[in-house]
């Protein structure tokens, strides 16, 4: 026994263009930090339907036995985890689910409803004995361009792994047909239907961007209007090399990708 | 006195001796899996001996020569023995016969002996060194004891004559029994009548992969013991002469992979012993004397690391320079299957691939209704159920990558100029399955071949035809066991016939560079289709210069079996090898005919000959006739 | 009436670059230097006021700022609140960090900035906290942020856990009425009715503005006595060329055409981006199998991307197909780069090299000088 106890939420993932059933990747990383924790003592939990197809990638990627938390569509999660989910000490979380909304709010709700902190964007963990019962999560934050950060987090915690976790764990088909599932509550409980009306398109189509009215003269219009359509592909033969130095410090500087 | 009475009991001693040996090394075998067996391959050994074997042996007439002269009069000698001495006869005239068997035994030995003094780099040294001296001390023993008048003998020379005949048969009988390296007399012998894959035999292609049955928990091979008995054997009959190390293109390039050493690794596991005694060249990086094995115990990774599985591009190069004729690449498969089923240990990028294989059903995930987009100005119809069709063009993978795309617009007009009735498979194409196989993934390449199985049964066809050897590969040879049979055929083939039947208006090339042609693994090795390639380029008025290393004996471009996916580290890349095979030549355009290949050769970086597919060839010359 | 504070028109004021009357509450103006960032500002046409109506309701856009300036994703989001907003609503920029802009260019009517909240330190609760006493006196509408990994996003689900449920996360499509996602974040749209809060993804509003915002500036404090229940143990900074190239922001990338790779790394360095190359060059040995990028790379997604001496073959292009802008040194123009490159120059690269290494350090030189200064 470690002294506390972890737990990986999994969400029923989706190919991004294919639409199959896999394992939510942001969820298999969390999967692994749960694992490079305590091992088999993780507590694999997926709220949802009990046949999710995508239930069994997580048997292939080692879930073992995953308890799922029966919930009829519809239904809040966030509500029916925070209920059953009080006793564990740490919650691990992907950062967004594969499939719907994918909002990635659900860690922050999940940390509201119990009253404990939320990390987010963790990209490794270990757990820390402070003595006496405490423990403290010391994790690093995953930032853009390289960086990191180091926290230090009491348990009860909840972790949002960030997908570029190293994830250690592998796909083996025999795994995928010797896991199983274990249903904890059954539908009656009663679950409040919430959730805002998203009506999903049929057909793909790029987002319109949101721009400014612009009340120019129809003169100005067309002239911007070409300009902006004559994109990208400046070649610059003239001048020193020095002129040329200062050609992409310019462009460098107009589209701020550099600091100075 | 005679010594007659001694050659007797030291034939019944040796008869025994071997009885006992034999046993015991076939307890070794039985501990592999139940396998069909043929009886009456035992009868068909000759024909196999005399005509497959010596097919692969005439390759290096010297020691097939000198294997004639040995191994015909040991047979000989030791059948007249038999008959004159193990039967008490002692007929003096066929003592004749047996001094005559024993002096060609002893020419061919010293050719033997000969060719070890200054051996090759490829064969195996150790115990394989004795045999000369062995061998020939028995031909000579023989020949004292039984060439020479009783009288002639003094005490002294028949004892040593004895002591002679004794190392001899020492060799041969106690030999076979303790794995020594006369076994693969017996095993080889044996494995020609129980061969894992009999097809070859009649001069079918293709490979010996049985579809596992994931059902029944069958997840491939994770000890020596899940091989099938006959395969054991066949490892048993290797006379490590390291033809197959010779054309391995991953041992070429530096990669942890020797078939030779892989081959005598499985011997250890079968046997239970370690690789100590291994005289041979190790794998490239990996030291000899870490290797042991058991029949009971994981292969990997303490009998065989898995970058030497993962090296292999399964061209079969030394499947087919093998004169045992073992099939290494099936064992590679065998145990490479069972890392994927079982720990889903696969490095580089494969576990990847094989994701969105299960969740694309393309390689690089892409979505499925776009596989034709390149067609998409070309005016090209989609198969529909009950709409008959001549041809159902099926394009793979490289449907997706903008190089191969250039090869299939080519095909197409081609197709459109001989007015070909063909249709393309479209959105419902799903990868055929042959890198997951090859990678072991048993489980998603079931998966797509049952899938693209239903699809083509809804549609109404005569033929196949694809530019890619590996879906060709699949399709003809390997979905047959889950019940789809099609007539299959390359585009470089369909070429070819629409030509000879005037269909295809080609003219002369207009490229006059000096041409060389790449067989690829799976078009050529695999399935035989040697000539429709080359007599396309020969139509085009192209000369081909031929490559050192062409045709059946054709050297991986480094694209097959997924590996460039695992891409295991060497000292050098295979494609920039056959690269450098064509420039040796002085070829300025290699011919391809496969789109791993068209990728393979062209990611050659630097100063290198235009990689050109036949069709891109043949629809240039459709554009420069008048 | 309206009950927005009013300014008095004739305290002490400065001018900004667009050529406005900029006052900043709280501060005592001491001549008439301008601050480093309105230097470099694009823009210095002179627009109209979005709205002269007094603010009677707020749109607040909030962002981390960095370097004292707020990259484009958090101007979308800005400019998003200016955009949207009627004649009587007011737009407030809450920046979290220091701020050396001019709000006014940006949309926002004030900026209300909070210079101890940086982003390069870790206080989630106490920034939640602040900015929850900034909505809970302005009580906005509607709540604008951009949906980034550089702390808002964070921020932004923090808020929404705490506020209830009128949110909407990797917003892509905007408008008056209704905002738009991925659905499965995928290629399929989904809508909804505009929410309270917005978390914007980037490229999804267009930050030229034709008009300017008032641009009034209030220096905050942040909120006080919260306690963190995480400690920030520090960061881990790496240097350019450690940065893995995955995450990578800027690149300097070499081809067949760098001979000399000591150059091209002191170049990486200059810039603080990390080293790439091509396959030619990591077959050539002069980079390691890692470092390439393409078809049988690896596929990055930097910002920037600086392509020196590379020809631009399909497979290393399939490989920077997300790269925002591309930058070539080329000798040839002819190759495949120049078409896809935003800006190619043509010319030897080591000369070119060192001429950037000697002119960009002497503009950071310059720039660092100046930054001193103030």
């Amino acid at each position: 026994m470690n002294g506390f106890s972890v737990a990986v939420l999994i969400s029923a993932g989706r190919h991004p263009v294919s639409g199959a059933p896999r394992a939510c990747r942001g969820d298999v990383a969390a999967m692994a930090m749960g694992k490079s924790l305590v091992g088999d003592e993780l507590r694999v939990i997926h709220a949802g339907k009990r046949d999710e197809p995508s239930l069994q990638d997580y048997m292939a990627y080692g879930a073992g036995t995953i308890d799922v938390i029966e919930l009829a569509a519809e239904s809040d999660v966030c509500s029916a985890l925070a209920s059953s989910l009080g006793e564990v000490d740490l919650i691990l979380t992907g950062g967004r689910a594969e499939q719907g909304l994918g909002s990635g709010l659900l860690p922050y709700l999940l940390a509201d409803a119990l009253r404990r902190p939320v990390l987010a964007n963790v990209i490794d963990a270990k757990i820390e004995d402070g003595g006496a019962g405490a423990f403290e999560a010391r994790v690093r934050q995953f930032l853009p361009k390289g960086q990191r950060r180091r926290i230090a987090g009491p348990l009860p915690l909840v972790i949002a792994v960030h997908p570029i976790a190293a994830s250690q764990l592998k796909y083996a088909y025999a795994r995928r047909v010797s896991g199983r599932t274990e249903i904890l509550s059954d539908l009656s409980a009663s679950n409040r239907a919430v959730g805002p009306n998203w009506t999903v398109e049929m057909v793909p189509r790029r987002p319109v961007r949101l721009r400014a009215q612009d009340k120019k003269s129809a003169h100005a219009r067309l002239l911007s209007a070409i300009v902006s359509e004559t994109k990208g592909g400046v070649v610059a033969f003239e001048g020193t090399v020095v002129d040329k130095a200062q050609v992409v410090l310019n462009y460098l500087r107009e589209h701020r990708l550099v600091e100075f | 006195m005679s010594l007659a009475p001694a050659v007797t009991i030291l034939f019944w001693l040796a008869v025994s001796t071997l009885a006992v040996g034999l046993a015991r090394r076939a307890r070794l075998w039985r501990v592999g899996q139940a396998a069909p067996v043929e009886w009456a391959g035992l009868l068909a050994v000759p024909k196999r001996y005399f005509v497959d074997v010596h097919h692969v042996v005439a390759r290096d007439p010297y020691i097939a020569r000198a294997h004639v002269a040995t191994a015909g009069g040991a047979v000989l000698a030791l059948g007249l023995v038999a008959f004159n001495y193990g039967l008490g006869i002692y007929l003096p005239v066929l003592d004749w016969g047996i001094v005559g068997a024993a002096i060609a035994m002893l020419g061919g030995v010293y050719f033997v002996w000969k060719r070890r003094r200054q051996p090759p780099q490829r064969l195996s040294r150790g115990a394989w060194d004795r045999l000369p001296y062995t061998l020939a001390a028995f031909a000579i023993g023989l020949l004292l004891l039984v060439g020479l008048p009783a009288e002639a003998l003094s005490a002294a020379i028949a004892a040593i004559a004895l002591v002679f005949l004794l190392v001899g048969s020492a060799e041969l009988a106690l030999g076979i029994g303790i794995g020594a390296p006369m076994k693969h007399a017996v095993a080889g012998l044996l494995h020609l009548a129980f061969h894992p894959r009999p097809e070859r035999f009649e001069g079918l292609r293709s490979t010996a992969l049985k579809p596992l049955s994931l059902d029944r928990q069958e997840f491939g091979v994770t000890i020596p013991a899940d091989f099938r008995w006959n395969q054991l054997l066949s490892f048993d009959a290797c006379v490590q002469c390291g033809k197959c190390e010779q054309s391995c293109p991953a041992f070429a390039a530096g990669q942890p992979l020797n078939p030779k050493k892989l081959i005598q690794d499985l011997v250890c596991g079968l046997a239970g012993t370690t690789d100590a005694a291994y005289a041979g060249r190790p794998y490239p990086g990996i030291a000899i004397g870490s290797h042991q094995g058991a029949p009971h115990d994981a292969i990997v990774p303490k009998l065989i690391e898995p970058q030497t599985l993962w090296s292999c591009t399964t061209c079969r190069a030394c499947v087919e320079e093998c004169p045992m004729l073992i099939e290494h690449v099936d064992a590679i498969v065998g145990i490479r299957r069972s890392l994927n089923l079982t720990q889903g240990d696969v490095p580089g990028t494969a576990p990847d691939i094989l994701a969105n294989l299960r969740e694309t059903e393309t390689q690089g995930g892409y979505d499925n209704a776009r596989r034709y987009d390149w067609a998409i100005d070309l005016d090209v119809p989609t198969a529909e159920a009950g709409k008959p069709i001549d041809l159902l063009l099926i394009a793979g993978e490289g449907a997706f990558e903008m190089r191969y795309q250039q090869t299939l617009r080519a095909l197409v007009r081609i197709l459109k100029a001989a007015k070909a009735d063909f249709a393309v498979l479209g959105a419902c194409e799903r990868d055929i399955g042959d890198t997951a196989r090859r990678l072991g993934d048993e489980a998603t390449f079931q998966s797509l071949a049952r899938q693209n199985i239903e699809t083509l049964a809804r549609l109404d066809f005569k033929r196949i035809v694809t530019p890619d050897p590996h879906v060709l590969h699949s399709l003809r040879n390997e979905y047959s066991a889950f019940g789809g049979r099609y007539e299959v055929v390359h585009h470089t083939a369909l070429i070819d016939e629409l030509m000879v039947a005037g269909k295809v208006p080609f003219g002369k090339l207009p490229d006059a560079r000096t041409l060389t042609y790449h067989d690829p693994c799976y078009l050529g090795r695999y399935n035989g289709e040697f000539g429709a390639p080359r007599a396309v380029l020969g139509r085009l008025g192209v000369g081909v210069r031929e490559m050192e290393r062409s045709g059946l004996r054709a050297r991986c471009c480094g694209g097959g079996g997924g590996a460039p996916l695992t891409d295991i580290p060497g000292k050098q890349r295979i494609p920039d090898m056959r690269m450098g095979d064509a420039q040796a030549v002085g070829a300025e355009i290699v011919a391809v005919a496969c789109p791993q290949c068209t990728a393979m050769l062209e990611g050659v970086a630097g100063a290198r000959a235009q990689v050109l597919d036949i069709a891109e060839l043949v629809a240039l010359s459709l554009e420069a006739r008048p | 009436m309206s009950d927005a504070k009013r300014v008095d028109p004739r305290r002490p004021y400065r001018m900004a670059s667009s050529g406005l009357r900029r006052i900043v509450l709280g501060e005592i103006i001491s001549g008439d230097r301008l601050p480093a960032g309105e230097k470099l500002s694009s823009s210095t046409r002179s627009k109209p006021l979005r709205t002269n109506v007094a603010a009677s309701r707020w749109h607040v856009a909030i962002a981390h700022s960095y370097r004292g300036r707020l990259d484009d994703h958090a101007r979308e989001a800005i400019a998003a609140a200016a955009i949207l907003a009627g004649p009587e609503t007011g737009v407030i920029a809450a920046v979290l960090g220091p701020f050396l802009e001019d709000a006014a260019l940006l949309g926002a009517d004030k900026a209300v900035v909070f210079p101890e909240l940086d982003a390069s330190r870790f206080q989630p609760q106490r920034e939640a906290a602040t900015i929850q006493a900034l909505l809970d006196e302005y009580q906005p509408v509607h709540i604008f942020m951009p949906d980034n990994i550089l702390g808002d996003g964070d921020l932004g689900r923090r808020l929404i856990a705490k506020n209830g449920n009128s949110s909407a996360t990797h917003v892509a499509e905007i408008d008056a009425t209704h905002i738009s996602i991925p659905w499965s974040a995928g290629s399929i749209l989904a809508g909804a009715p505009l929410p309270r809060f917005v978390l914007l993804q980037a490229g999804a509003v267009d930050s030229n503005l034709p008009f300017l915002g008032l641009g009034e500036q209030i220096l905050c404090s942040g909120a006080m006595g919260v306690a963190e229940d995480c400690r920030d143990l520090g960061m881990e900074c790496p240097e350019g060329a450690s940065i893995p190239l995955e995450e990578a922001d800027f690149i300097v990338s070499a081809g067949n055409g760098v001979s000399n790779v000591a150059t091209l790394e002191d170049l990486a360095r200059s810039l603080g981006a990390a080293v790439g190359a091509s396959r030619v060059a990591v077959d050539d040995g002069k980079f390691p199998r890692e470092k390439q990028i393409g078809a049988s790379g690896k596929t990055v997604s930097a910002t920037t991307y600086f392509a020196i001496g590379i020809s631009g073959a399909v497979q290393h292009l399939q490989g920077i197909k997300v790269c925002r802008h591309v930058i070539a040194i080329n000798r040839d123009p002819g190759a495949p780069i120049v078409k896809r490159a935003d800006l190619t120059v043509i010319g030897d690269a080591e000369e070119m090299m060192q001429a950037l290494i000697a002119r960009v350090s002497q503009a950071r030189a310059q720039t660092e000088a100046a930054e001193v200064e103030e």
